[in-house]
């Protein structure tokens, strides 16, 4: 067992084009987006988007004034019910909306959902989880919903000022985030190079390797290990440069950050391994079209226009919960957002369970196999 | 006990058929030689007896057990050397034979000491370390032997292992074969070159456009040549008239001349030697030279096909 995984990592690493995608290549982008985006840590001005609001609560209306005086994060207008204001986030008068009933909404157009936008999501959602909270306690035990309890959970004023002081240059964190994301998508090349050796109508190796008595599931074992162990080093790799020598910071929670980026290779190879398994013909004709998936759901996912995002999540909500690229992106973002644990935690599920449907997929095809033509 | 047996086995592509109603049958201990020209379905039916092409007719039998995909218990005693070399470029000369015998022989001591054999065996001593694209093509083909080769198969198949190696290797590689056999394996040894198989092959069968078209030992193919032997005599002597003469013969089933190369194909007898030289000398023709061949496996298969079994 330990010869073959020699023998497997042998095989991939001495590719060295692929070693050239999977490993230079993001961290060559890693250190462009540090050249070019430098600047952008001193030199970043903040602007407000002018956001319209349809809220009748003295509390909330007070923070909301909290975050146009102090923060200069919105410039409200104020509508006296949803449909105007609706009519003027359609023709774009508003950036964006914010209504309240028993939690904060916020509503954008697609035109402007920018990072902007993002930041205020994210500060409206870490008020209501703590509205949340006080309103359980209400519930179940009044007498324990103090001063002292409100005021350490409503430390939003903590949370807005960490986020406006430091958010242009976490702005520029994300791009760096964007290649350990691209870093994830890439592994599908090494998926796709391991599949090949063991299909006889691809290589002549397959031919030995089909005629053996060695069961398929232990080959496929096989190579899906010495891919996560190469996967593995990249990763390490590649966050390592990022940290000591581009010096990026990775926030609060590099544990979940590590997880997300492994797991997410995993199912980008695994998707390699069966696009291998079930699309026949030459191997440009497979590296092209691995190629064009990988950013065609990177596409999808937001990565190149951040509307995109947005306008599939609006309009085919499903398929941002079964791309892999979105979900390893969303969860980047949420970890570097430090919110959204609970759907995080979502996402890397959804992830395990595409990863065990690609190599059950990619292991029923090779199966018992025998070929029409060779 | 027969080690292999193909009963009717029909492989279409399409309306082409590559194998047709094919049969064979192999004893344990054979050396069985699949002879055919090119694109005669040899490689076809071997990919089909090892589970590795779907087919539309006909049944085969290893080890007397039906062959599928996942008789694993049956996969563990073939050995395949394929014809297109087969090999990781990868890895070296020593972890592409391990590699594969890894895939038959669980234990480590066991299998270091079957690599070794299978590295004697071939003659790659010297090139343990080598990788693949280092090697000539010779030894690369040996390699590709040694990979089928290391865990000791008891039926072992090789399709065309030979092409593309010089004579010397060559024949080391049908002797090392020889010995294969000798200590147990059954053969199943496919080729284009009738040298071959007529040096290793206890039985042979030929087979063209997927059908079987003839089968036994060399000399009882041989036997189904029409003429005896052919009589070749370079001379300047012989008239058109007293070739005429000699056409006429009872003993001559055929003649050729091209003046000063005569070639006589003698009936089936022994006597025609005798009697072409008594015609000579009767005549008192001089020659320069004088010599007979007996047919070889391409002159029968030229008679049965018409056509040349090399290209
Ligand atoms: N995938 C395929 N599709 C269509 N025809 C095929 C296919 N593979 C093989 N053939 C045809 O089947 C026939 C038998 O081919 P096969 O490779 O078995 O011949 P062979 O006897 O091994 O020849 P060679 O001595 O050249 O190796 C050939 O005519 C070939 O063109
Ligand atoms: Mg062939």
């Amino acid at each position: 067992m330990k010869n073959w995984l020699t023998y497997r990592l042998k095989i991939l690493l001495k590719d060295k084009s692929l070693v050239f995608w999977t490993l230079v290549f993001p961290i060559l982008l890693a250190t462009f987006f540090n050249l070019a985006l430098r600047g952008a840590y001193t030199n970043a001005t903040v602007s407000s988007s002018t956001v319209g609001v349809v809220v009748s609560d003295p509390t909330v209306q007070s923070f909301l004034d909290m975050l146009e005086d102090e923060y200069h994060l919105i410039e409200q207008k104020p509508f006296s019910n949803e449909k105007e204001a609706l009519a003027a986030l359609e023709n774009q008068s508003v950036e964006a909306l914010i209504t309240y009933d028993s939690s904060i909404h916020l509503s954008v157009t697609q035109s402007s959902s920018n990072a902007q936008s993002l930041i205020l999501r994210n500060v409206l959602q870490s008020y209501n989880v703590r509205l949340n909270l006080i309103q359980e306690q209400l519930e179940s035990d009044p007498t324990k919903v103090t001063p002292a309890f409100i005021d350490s959970l409503v430390n939003v004023k903590m949370t807005v000022t960490s986020i406006a002081d430091s958010r242009t240059s976490e702005l520029v964190v994300i791009n760096f985030y964007t290649t350990i994301a691209m870093l994830c998508i890439y592994a599908s090349f090494w998926g796709n190079k391991s599949g090949r050796y063991l299909q006889a109508d691809m290589s002549s190796i397959g031919i030995r390797l089909n005629v053996s008595p060695t069961h398929k599931w232990k080959l496929i074992l096989m190579d899906i290990a010495a891919i996560f162990v190469i996967f593995a080093l990249e990763l390490a790799i590649h966050l390592s440069y990022m940290a000591f020598v581009l010096q990026v910071p990775f926030g609060n929670y590099p544990g979940l950050l590590i997880l997300t980026g492994l797991i997410g290779g995993l199912l980008s190879a695994m998707m390699g391994y069966m696009v291998c398994v079930m699309v026949k013909g030459n191997e440009v004709k497979r590296i092209t079209l691995l190629s064009g998936v990988g950013v065609f759901l990177s596409f999808l996912s937001g990565m190149m226009a951040v509307q995109i995002k947005y306008l599939v999540e609006t309009y085919l909500p499903v398929l941002s919960k079964i791309n892999p690229a979105a979900l390893i992106t969303d969860n980047f973002y949420w970890i570097f957002m430090e919110s959204h644990f609970s759907l995080i935690l979502e996402n890397l599920l959804i992830m395990v369970g595409l990863t065990i449907v690609f190599a059950m997929i990619a292991y029923r095809r090779m199966r018992r196999v025998t070929y029409d033509h060779l | 006990m027969s080690v292999l047996e193909i009963k009717d086995l029909v492989k279409r592509y399409g309306d082409f058929s590559a194998v047709d109603h094919f049969n064979l049958t192999i004893q344990e201990g054979e050396i069985l030689g699949l002879l055919g020209p090119n694109g005669s379905g040899k490689t076809t039916t071997i990919n089909c007896l090892l589970s590795l092409l779907t087919y539309e007719f006909g049944s085969i039998h290893l080890f007397g057990k039906p062959m599928k995909p996942d008789a694993y218990d049956l996969k563990q005693h073939i050995g395949i050397v394929p014809q297109n070399v087969a090999v990781f470029e990868e890895l070296n000369v020593n972890e592409n034979i391990d590699y594969f015998c890894g895939l038959y022989v669980k234990d480590k001591a066991t299998r270091k000491a079957y690599v070794q054999d299978a590295i004697a065996f071939v003659g790659l001593e010297e090139f343990t370390t080598f990788l693949p694209k280092q090697l000539s093509g010779g030894l690369l083909r040996r390699l590709n032997i040694a990979c089928g080769i290391a865990h000791k198969p008891k039926f072992i198949v090789f399709d065309e292992p030979t092409v593309a190696v010089d004579p010397q290797s060559r024949n080391r590689i049908l002797e090392g074969i020889k010995d294969l056999n000798r200590s147990g394996s059954t053969i199943l040894y496919t080729s284009h070159y009738m040298e071959e198989v007529e040096q290793i092959c206890s039985r042979i069968v030929i087979m063209d456009n997927g059908k079987q078209i003839a089968e036994g030992t060399k000399e009882s193919l041989k036997a189904l040549s029409q003429f005896g032997e052919v009589i070749k005599v370079e001379t300047h002597d012989l008239s058109d008239e007293q070739f005429l003469e000699l056409q006429a013969l009872p003993f001559v089933f055929k003649a050729e001349w091209n003046r000063p190369f005569l070639s006589v194909y003698t009936q089936n007898e022994k006597q025609g030697l005798l009697q072409l030289m008594q015609f000579l000398s009767d005549r008192s023709i001089d020659y320069v030279s004088f010599r007979n061949e007996v047919p070889t496996l391409n002159d029968v298969f030229l008679e049965i096909t018409g056509k040349q079994l090399r290209d």
